[in-house]
């Protein structure tokens, strides 16, 4: 972690381009969020995943065994930050094979809810030879039912041999009431997201006021979660700055037709979120970045910087509505649009008379995708 | 610094990314007359290899599915690395001692750890070592997990 966050800032210092320093920052941010969301993905990492309120003082561990008609059963109850699942060992001591319908095992909450395993597949049956055994792990819906549960008694049927004896497993996990509850047993966290927003500014200060009220802005902003809601945003965002109000910016830059000026805002800060509601959520950032104003010329394609600076200040504040969440598949994750307040500190530069930069405060329409 | 260069720095972080050997152990669900016993698969990880010394630390779970309460006495543990013995201190997760009674239907958590360091003797660094872990239950009963050495840069 420290080494990206190393080579973000190591971007912006040893670069005199904000399209490459905002293209690296991205690419190291980016390269960081998969290794991360593969390793918060990888099987193996559940079984490390016990829920901490519902380990045994005894065991240590939140496994509950159980055996009847030679069938040996082991569950055990497990937490990522967005969903809870229960682990299942099964070994047949019968003589015979026996047969388990994964859309048969039951669950029943101690708040009432009764729960079928999830499964965005057809289920098959499972088919578990003499003296094998065989593991897997079945994702529970929305975890947020956690809350204030005690234990949750599993009904497994078993089939047994050719002539299909059914024999029901039974197997009650308990949450440790010795313990006060965890938030995180029953709390859904993102892991990353990745939002787009348009919108303009509605506020500027100072001389640049109404150079800055004409202008658009567009952002991608990536954030990373790695302690719980708090996390890490890299950022990037463009204004258009082709609307040339001010007549000595305007005779300052010798702007013409083939003249585009290009404003660019590369950010790192810290990132956080909290779930106010199923729906709603609340998304936050701070931090600094760097700032460049360029004025590029089409006819001898160059580049001429009128404004740069590192460790400018911004912020943002959003709200943003869950329109579509889904589990599993490959849309998965949780969709968002909302209203973000964007702010940010311009540095101050003068174009001929009028003093450039300010505080410029923007209304942006997001759309985020989170995992 | 030039735009090509970030498919190189992609393939360096993902290279600098916390990579780590681990020894795994199959899973254990089996059970006698007496004992039904799982092991827990959340703490192979922790069986790490360093500088070829195997720092095995071994958890799983006895239920008691006997119609008496029985007396559990880990104090006669040992460490097989292929033919070669060794010293495994085993006792309850819920404090160090070595004995104790379970009753009918209870389920008790088991802890098992040693230090070994590679030799030419136990062949500990040659792949597909067999480790047997043999765990005393009573004076006439042992549970046996065993597993092999698979992992590459310790050979």
């Amino acid at each position: 972690m420290k080494f990206i966050i190393s080579v973000l800032i190591f971007s912006r210092i040893v670069t005199a381009n904000s399209d490459v320093a905002a293209s690296m920052a991205a690419t190291a941010a980016l390269t960081g969020g998969a290794v991360y969301a593969i390793n918060s993905i990888q099987y193996d990492n559940w079984l490390k995943a016990e829920l901490e309120d519902w380990k045994d003082n005894n065991t240590g561990m939140t496994t509950v065994l159980t055996n009847k008609c030679d069938v040996n059963i082991e569950a055990r109850i497990l937490g990522t930050r967005r969903e809870n699942a229960i682990f299942f060992s099964i070994g047949n001591n019968t003589k015979k094979n026996i047969t388990i319908k994964p859309y048969k095992i039951t669950a029943e909450y101690s708040s009432g809810r009764l729960r079928r395993f999830k499964s965005n597949i057809a289920t098959k049956d499972i088919n578990i030879d003499k003296d094998w055994v065989v593991s897997g792990i079945f994702h529970l819906e929305d975890k947020t039912e956690f809350k204030g549960i005690e234990w949750i008694d599993l009904t497994i049927p078993v089939l047994i041999g050719e002539k299909n004896e059914a024999c029901n497993l039974k197997a009650k996990l308990k949450r440790n009431l010795k313990l006060e509850q965890s938030r995180d047993s029953f709390t859904r966290y993102l892991t990353l997201d990745l939002a787009f927003k348009f919108g303009p500014n509605i506020s500027a200060g100072g001389d640049s006021e109404k150079f800055y009220q004409s202008q658009n802005n567009f952002s991608i902003d990536f954030n990373m979660y790695f302690w719980k809601t708090h996390g890490i945003h890299v950022g990037i965002n463009r204004g258009d700055v082709k609307n040339r109000n001010t007549d000595q910016f305007e005779q300052e830059i010798n702007a013409s037709d083939n003249v585009d000026l290009s404003e660019s805002f590369t950010m790192i800060g810290y990132a956080g979120h909290r779930q106010l509601s199923k729906k709603y959520t609340l998304f936050w950032n701070a931090g600094f970045g760097s700032y460049m104003l360029e004025n590029l010329n089409f006819d001898n394609d160059k580049r001429e910087f009128l404004d740069e600076s590192i460790l400018t200040p911004y912020a943002t504040l959003e709200l943003d509505y869950a329109f579509f969440r889904r589990e599993t598949g490959y849309w998965m994750g949780d969709w968002f649009i909302g209203g973000a307040l964007f702010y940010r500190q311009i540095p101050s530069y003068d174009i001929g008379e009028v003093e450039m930069g300010g505080d410029v405060l923007s209304l942006l329409f997001s759309f985020r995708m989170a995992l | 610094m030039n735009i090509k260069i970030m498919p190189l720095m992609a393939f360096f972080l993902i290279s600098c990314a916390d990579f780590s050997t681990k020894v795994r152990t199959p899973k254990v669900l089996t059970n006698t007359k007496t004992f039904l016993v799982s092991n827990s698969q959340t703490n192979p990880y922790q069986n790490q290899v360093k500088d070829k010394v195997l720092d095995l630390n071994y958890q799983f779970i006895i239920k008691n599915i006997s119609e008496k309460n029985q007396y559990i006495d880990l104090a006669n543990s040992f460490l097989m690395v292929g033919d070669k013995k060794y010293n495994l201190g085993c006792s309850f997760f819920e404090s160090d001692e070595k004995q104790k009674s379970i009753k009918i239907d209870d389920s008790i958590g088991v802890v098992c750890k040693s230090k070994i360091k590679s030799n030419a003797q136990n062949k500990m660094a040659i792949r597909d070592t067999e480790i047997k872990l043999h765990v005393s239950v009573n004076l006439k009963q042992s549970l046996v997990f065993e597993y092999f050495t698979f992992i590459e840069d310790f050979e």
